[in-house]
């Protein structure tokens, strides 16, 4: 049984905004991506996911219990980290903790302090006088209070610095290998393809693709940038069968495309031409996403 | 139902807008108390009671509009003033901003989130809420309503004050019996020669005066006696004193109060009526001929000639008008003076000196009855404005619980209630605009009818009624609604 299955969500605030017939399924101990721009339809999602609003079609459950419906019981093995930080202003950073220890009836503030230490976070100061990136840290610390089984974390990194987000995700890594299952949400393609098992992206709040991390990593097919001495070099090359995407005479280059089992050929073919270099260009998440985004000619 | 965790957390959110706005609601109902004065109020009266005391405060039976009924009583004044205006305007400011605080503020900054991220159910949630409004209600009133209390035994010894007054303590004196008999007894003072000197001495006025005095206090006795018998209120046995009529409890009653035969006075009961309203010359008791002769002084004298008599009067004496009836003791001790106003009236002097001596009798029993703290009524006072906050508070707690977005919550939570204590003000300013209190909550609380104990228990309900069911829709949207957080 998966730990977190979203089944033909659908929520229609008019206008084109909102989910439609959404679905998918997190399985125990894997890190589930959710990619897309703002107002795709990620936050609404974690919305059901946390009980906060009521689907008009469908089903979001966690641990075989419904969301809406239950949503108090499920708690407990969740942890949460809302996408927009908005703290309340009166107390200082452990009085929040300690609140938000209160609220869960955890006594034992051990695991607290070691996340505090983990992420360097001063909890003496007041919520008001926070910068963003400190109330992050606080957030997170907050949403792991309880070593929850289930996290639900909606653009954890935003507002941290490079070297916070780098701790971040070392830690949803660590997380990871401690069983957890993990949903994260984010428009920034290094966390997710540094920590994520599968990814879905999200458009205009249907999910367009769901696919495995490792695919993408793994690809046989690769593209290559090639540039020759002379443009007599290139044009003799381009007659030689590869399946080439782009030229660049000006440049006197060309991106080949060819399978990792053509290798040799395409090297024995190339050492026949003067070369002044080559080098793979690399697919990335990011590429991928832009695929979807850009193919009606938007701009995201 | 109730969660401890988030109470705290709303304690701790909440806890100075409360008590910044209950010391401010105690100040101004110290202040008022404190400055609480019989006699001033008595001046007052007169100067603006021309044309007879307050709504709700009822005129009084003798014809001067100043006797019995026409003197305000602490719970009184703070009803007039205190609890149909100023007092209900900072429990106000504080069931608006917290009503809003508690739930809309929460959803639209998005802190809510943090709260409803832990296994707590939103019916709890917001429950809790609700509940927290009602006890910081509840001891806003509780607080407000010791500090009234302390401040009327502090500045005016209202509460436990002398259980006898110092005439009855040197009257029990010479007469050699307690203090307990003279007060249950008064004849006994006015049989007694000796003991009227003592009382005078006592209260510091003239033997005429502290007569008169003992003898109001002998007719409050009776009307209150009597009306308690019948069972209505003393303003109901007035308004129509033929209840009375061949009752053998309330002879009972005279015939102890006055010391003469019951037969006497039932043999009289009939003529009780008319006495009272100083139509029968003919009255074997006492009682009966006090009164007419009360009257008696207050029908046939000319209020136009009693000015003239008052304006010669101050002029003579280098006086003010009203500080010259504030100080009528001083008339009634300056014989030249007295010739002077009955010169200027063309009253002459005896009757003048014996309205006067009216007049300080009246001050004298009115400070006795304005000092006079009916605990009942002001604590009445409090849980009436305490339970109009309650419905008042449901409309705001439950615009909060409806809008996620603080501005919507406010326009109907904040603006709503606004709405109803402004129109409460308007129908009470004009009777153009008396139909506006069919449109407004505060309606349901009418301080004048609380402070003089009149029917109120179902409006009080139906404020409560009221309450419960806005907290419980907005409870109810609260727990079925999408929120954005």
């Amino acid at each position: 049984m998966s730990i977190i299955q979203v089944k033909n969500l659908t929520k229609d605030f008019g206008r084109g905004r909102g989910v439609f017939d959404v679905s998918f399924a997190v399985e125990k101990g894997e890190v589930f991506g959710f990619l897309g721009p703002n107002g795709a339809g990620k936050t609404t999602t974690i919305r059901h996911l946390m009980g906060f609003s009521q689907p008009q079609a469908g089903k979001t459950s966690i641990l075989s219990k419904d969301c809406w419906s239950q949503h108090h019981r499920i708690k407990d093995h969740v942890g949460y980290l809302p996408g927009e930080i908005s703290l309340p202003d009166h107390l200082t950073g452990a009085g929040f903790i300690k609140q938000m220890a209160g609220f869960r009836k955890i006594k034992d503030l051990s695991y607290a302090n070691k996340l505090t230490e983990w992420f360097s976070l001063d909890t003496s100061i007041r919520l008001k006088r926070m910068s963003l990136g400190t109330k992050r840290k606080l957030a997170i610390v907050t949403a792991f209070l309880h070593d929850p089984d289930v996290l639900l974390l909606d653009e954890p990194t935003g507002g941290l610095d490079p070297l916070m987000q780098d701790k971040f995700i070392q830690f949803v890594k660590e997380e990871k290998k401690r069983g957890k299952t993990i949903l994260l949400s984010s428009h920034i393609f290094s966390e997710v393809d540094a920590t994520c098992d599968r990814i879905a992206i999200i458009k205009e709040g249907k999910l367009v693709s769901a696919f495995a991390a490792d695919e993408l990593r793994h690809n046989a097919r690769k593209e290559w940038k090639v540039e020759f001495v002379s443009l007599e070099e290139l044009e003799a090359f381009s007659q030689k069968g590869f399946e080439i995407s782009l030229i660049k005479k000006e440049a006197n280059q060309v991106h080949v495309i060819f399978n990792d089992k053509d290798a040799n050929r395409f090297l024995a073919e190339l050492a026949n031409h003067k070369v002044n270099f080559f080098s793979e260009i690399k697919f990335t998440l990011e590429d991928y996403f832009m695929k979807f985004y850009r193919k009606e000619g938007e701009i995201c | 139902m109730l969660s401890k965790a988030v109470f705290k957390q709303t304690l701790s959110q909440n806890w100075k807008l409360w008590v910044i706005l209950t010391a401010v609601t105690s100040v101004i109902a110290v202040m008022i108390i404190r400055t609480f004065d019989p006699h001033a109020m008595r001046l007052a009266m007169m100067t603006f009671g021309a044309d007879g005391p307050p709504q709700g405060m009822g005129g009084g039976p003798f014809g001067t509009g100043t006797s019995r009924f026409g003197m305000l009583t602490i719970p009184e004044l703070m009803a007039s003033g205190y609890y149909a205006m100023l007092g209900l305007l900072m429990p106000l400011v504080y069931v608006i901003i917290t009503a809003n605080s508690l739930i809309a503020s929460q959803i639209d900054r998005g802190s809510m989130a943090y709260t409803l991220s832990a296994p707590i159910t939103r019916i709890k949630l917001v429950f809790t809420q609700a509940a927290y409004l009602f006890a910081a209600l509840a001891a806003m009133f509780a607080v407000v309503t010791v500090a009234g209390l302390a401040t009327s035994q502090i500045s005016h010894n209202a509460l436990w004050g002398q259980a006898y007054t110092p005439d009855v303590v040197a009257a029990a004196q010479v007469l050699g019996v307690s203090n307990q008999d003279v007060e249950n007894n008064l004849p006994l003072i006015l049989n007694s020669p000796k003991a009227i000197v003592a009382g005078a001495d006592a209260r510091g006025v003239s033997q005429e005066v502290y007569t008169m005095y003992v003898e109001l206090l002998l007719i409050n006795q009776a009307i209150d006696g009597t009306a308690e018998i019948m069972g209505v209120t003393p303003y109901e046995f007035m308004e129509n004193p033929a209840m009375a009529d061949g009752n053998r409890e309330v002879a009972q009653l005279f015939s102890m109060l006055l010391g003469v035969d019951i037969g006497v006075v039932e043999s009289h009961m009939e003529h009780i009526v008319d006495d009272l309203y100083g139509q029968s010359i003919e009255s074997p008791t006492m009682l009966l001929i006090l009164m007419n002769e009360l009257d008696h002084y207050m029908q046939d004298i000319d209020m136009d000639a009693l000015m003239a008599a008052n304006h010669a009067a101050a002029e003579y004496l280098g006086m003010e008008s009203l500080e010259l009836m504030a100080n009528l003791h001083i008339l009634a001790n300056d014989q030249s003076a007295l010739a002077v106003a009955s010169e200027a009236s063309g009253i002459d002097e005896a009757t003048l000196l014996a309205f006067i001596n009216v007049q300080l009798a009246e001050a004298e029993f009115e400070f006795d009855q304005g000092i006079y703290f009916n605990l009942g009524n002001f604590v009445n006072l409090n849980i009436g404005i305490f339970l109009l906050m309650f419905a008042v508070g449901g409309v705001s707690f439950m615009f909060s619980c409806i809008f996620n977005l603080t501005r919507n919550s406010l326009a109907f939570g904040a603006g709503i209630p606004i709405g109803f204590f402004i129109l409460n003000m308007m129908a009470n300013i004009s009777p153009d605009f008396a139909n506006f209190r069919f449109f407004t909550l505060n309606t349901l609380y009418n301080p004048a009818n609380v402070a003089g104990g009149y029917g109120f228990i179902p409006q009080f309900m139906a404020m409560l009624v009221i309450g419960v069911a806005l907290y419980l829709i907005g409870i109810i949207v609260f727990k079925r609604k999408d929120l954005p957080l």
